[in-house]
């Protein structure tokens, strides 16, 4: 159905074409008039104002169509009113009308089709009852009928007279009531075709407001959800019980969650839009430096943790310990960064906790720490015939036990180092070592080791290398290098010590071709009380500190640790330390 | 006979250098603490004293304040301990100890030669 009229629909009736009626939807105008059609005939006009009027579907009198064919210029419009209802107690809105032109040549020539046997041993006449204008006459009965019906049928607001004749020989086999039956059968026809005209036009119009309806619905439930998801996401946002805020590649603040707020002391409304760092500003404890680089590495694309001892400075300028991490926001196909989301919360808690544990452990290591030394005093007197000359059985079980005593002796020392590096209580007593005299210790005090490993430690390093450092503790790391070197090796494997200096920094290398680390494990390596355990492994001892120390001592000697490995074929630990000791 | 006074607050390492020192010939008198060890010198002059740095009564670096090593020039001190507070070691190296040792690392056969080396320097 097009607006300016034109037919759309068909419909038809066994026949090989199709039949075109003309149905029209006319929109009320603002005016009140129902466009060109009001000025059309009068008969016309009155049919429009009784179908709103009434509320029902009303056929108009006979009325003449010009632009029909000369056969099928008369006819009748019937029009439905077309009302809004916005809501169910409001009044009906009249919006418009459905006209429906029917032309009585056109629209019962097919209803009676020639071929139709039956037709044509029955004739039909259809008489509108308000004007007597008979519509139809299907004279094609050839005699007399012998049977007349004559009922009337009640539609579109009029009373039509449809009278049927039949021949006699048609009720030959029929009873009257088969004959009143077909009668009313037709009748049903010629209504339902009416009706069948104007509910599709009507239904079409109503589905068009269905479809708004629905589009509407449809338009409010998607905007609910989408309000609902941006409650919940926001909620949800909000109810993390770290920091978070994010930022755009600008690093201008765009979102910001209640406890971002409660750490820093700064509210959104503060932070939004503005460069991050003039709200939350993250520092290095030992400088406090503003430490930035994590989240620029992340707006480059890479999740970052901050490095421990990260400070965030609070608003009234107190310092508070925080960790966690940033993370791009990646955005399409190709991941493009289009900012970064940064967590962060406050482990002030967790440092007094750990605090408690390093002292805890601290102490705990004193305490094993002196019967331990006890136990190697008494073993070390039996070990060494104070108390008379041993069996060689009995001196063989001493030994295992003072070497057992001495593994233990090494563990507490691992801890108490490590508690009191972590306490920050370790200090430095600088001297100039020679390196290579150091490695010799080393390797003379892992010999046997060693020997028992079938690896073989060589050094090349210069005789004349000397570096500034606490002895005890350099030779502590180096030891622990080695003896892992050792441990992880392979049998009949090889270490090799090398050192070298350039631009006054003396690096160290502790290579080996044992077992190598996975890829995975390399972050892990540096951490406290981590062992990475695989099968090869699962029977070395240690306690997870060595690294750690290792890592720790060169910090303190202001120097770096890092390491290469490759899985099956080896690892190589490099320390870096200024030669001239910590600037 | 030499004399010597060890101080070392736990009963078994105390019990075990005592047991040493005997069997290597020397007059040893242990005690526990600072304070007791102080009293002793006070009765009687030793050839050398093993002290140990933490103790519940009168630490190592007390005693070595109280005890003031310059006025005993015959008697040589060995500080041994776990500790490996710099700080404090260097104070007792100060006051007058002549000899750091690392008690859990060095075995008995050792300590007495550690011993015997103190005591024959000048």
């Amino acid at each position: 159905m097009h607006p300016e009229g034109n037919p759309e629909f068909a419909i038809s009736d066994k026949t090989d074409r199709d039949i075109h009626y003309i149905v029209t939807y006319l929109a009320k105008l603002n005016n009140g008039s129902f466009g060109a059609d009001l000025s059309g005939s009068e008969p016309r006009r009155k049919n429009f104002e009784k179908a709103i009027a009434s509320k029902q579907p009303v056929a108009s009198s006979t009325l003449i169509f010009d632009t029909f064919p000369k056969d099928e210029q008369e006819g009748f419009v019937i029009t439905m009113p077309v009302y809004n209802k916005s809501q169910s107690d409001a009044p009906l809105e009249s919006v418009g009308v459905v006209n429906a032109v029917f032309s009585y040549g056109l629209f019962f020539k097919d209803v009676f089709n020639t071929n139709d046997q039956l037709l044509n041993d029955v004739s039909m006449t259809v008489t509108d009852t308000t004007d007597g204008k008979q519509i139809l006459n299907n004279d094609r009965l050839s005699g007399d009928p012998s049977l007349t019906k004559v009922e009337l049928v009640s539609f579109a607001g009029k009373q039509w007279e449809v009278e049927i004749n039949a021949k006699r020989y048609f009720g030959v086999s029929q009873t009257q009531q088969k004959t009143s039956l077909l009668l009313a059968l037709f009748i049903e026809a010629v209504g339902g075709l009416l009706i069948v005209v104007l509910y599709l036009q009507i239904r079409s119009k109503e589905r068009a407001y269905r479809l708004a309806d629905a589009m509407t619905e449809d338009l409010r439930l998607e905007k609910n959800r989408a309000v609902a998801l941006q409650t919940r996401s926001d909620a949800i946002l909000q109810s993390i019980g770290d920091g978070v805020f994010v930022i755009d590649m600008q690093q201008n603040v765009i979102l910001m969650n209640k406890t971002a707020e409660q750490i820093t002391g700064y509210t959104s409304a503060q932070a939004l839009g503005k460069h991050y760092s003039q709200t939350i500003k993250f520092v290095s404890e030992d400088t406090h430096a503003e430490y930035k680089s994590f989240i620029e590495q992340a707006l480059q694309g890479t999740v970052n943790s901050m490095a421990d001892g990260t400070l965030l400075r609070h608003r009234d300028g107190h310092y508070i310990p925080v960790a966690d991490s940033a993370a791009p926001i990646l955005v399409g196909d190709k991941k493009v960064p289009a900012g970064a989301v940064v967590v962060f919360r406050d482990i002030t808690q967790e440092k007094a906790l750990d605090r408690a544990k390093d002292d805890f452990v601290s102490l705990a290591s004193h305490q094993l720490s002196t019967p331990a030394t006890a136990v190697k005093q008494f073993l070390g007197l039996v070990l060494e015939n104070y108390a008379g000359e041993l069996q060689k059985e009995q001196q063989m079980l001493v030994q295992k036990a003072y070497n057992n005593n001495e593994e233990q002796l090494l563990i507490v020392q691992d801890l108490l180092e490590t508690a009191r590096i972590d306490s920050g209580t370790s200090t430095l007593s600088l001297e100039q070592c020679n390196l290579h005299d150091m490695l010799q210790d080393i390797i003379a005090s892992e010999a046997d080791h060693s020997k028992k490993q079938s690896v073989t430690v060589r050094s090349n390093v210069a005789h004349d290398l000397t570096i500034s450092a606490d002895a005890v503790k350099l030779k502590m790391a180096l030891g622990n290098l080695i003896n892992n070197a050792i441990k992880y090796n392979k049998k009949d494997g090889t270490i090799t010590l090398s050192a070298e200096k350039s631009n006054n920094t003396i690096t160290i290398t502790v290579a080996d071709r044992g077992i190598g680390i996975k890829k995975d494990d390399i972050n892990k390596l540096f951490s406290r009380f981590t062992r990475i355990s695989t099968k090869k492994t699962s029977n070395i001892v240690g306690t997870g500190l060595g690294l750690y120390m290792v890592k720790k001592i060169v910090e303190l000697h202001g120097g770096t640790v890092s390491v290469v490995s490759e899985e099956g074929k080896g690892t190589a630990f490099m320390i870096k330390i200024p030669q001239k000791g910590k600037a | 006979m030499t004399k010597i006074l060890v101080v070392e607050d736990h009963i078994g390492i105390r019990e075990a250098y005592e047991i040493l020192f005997l069997k290597e010939g020397y007059k040893v008198t242990p005690v526990e603490d600072g304070k007791l060890a102080l009293e002793e010198t006070e009765k009687a002059e030793f050839d050398i004293i093993l002290l140990d740095m933490v103790m519940p009564t009168m630490d190592g670096i007390e005693f070595l304040r109280a005890f003031l090593p310059e006025n005993h020039p015959d008697t040589k001190i060995i500080i041994f301990s776990n500790l490996e507070n710099e700080e404090t070691l260097k104070e007792a190296m100060s006051l007058g100890a002549h000899r750091y040792i690392r008690k859990s690392t060095v075995p008995p056969k050792e300590m007495a030669a550690i011993v015997k080396e103190v005591l024959a320097e000048a």
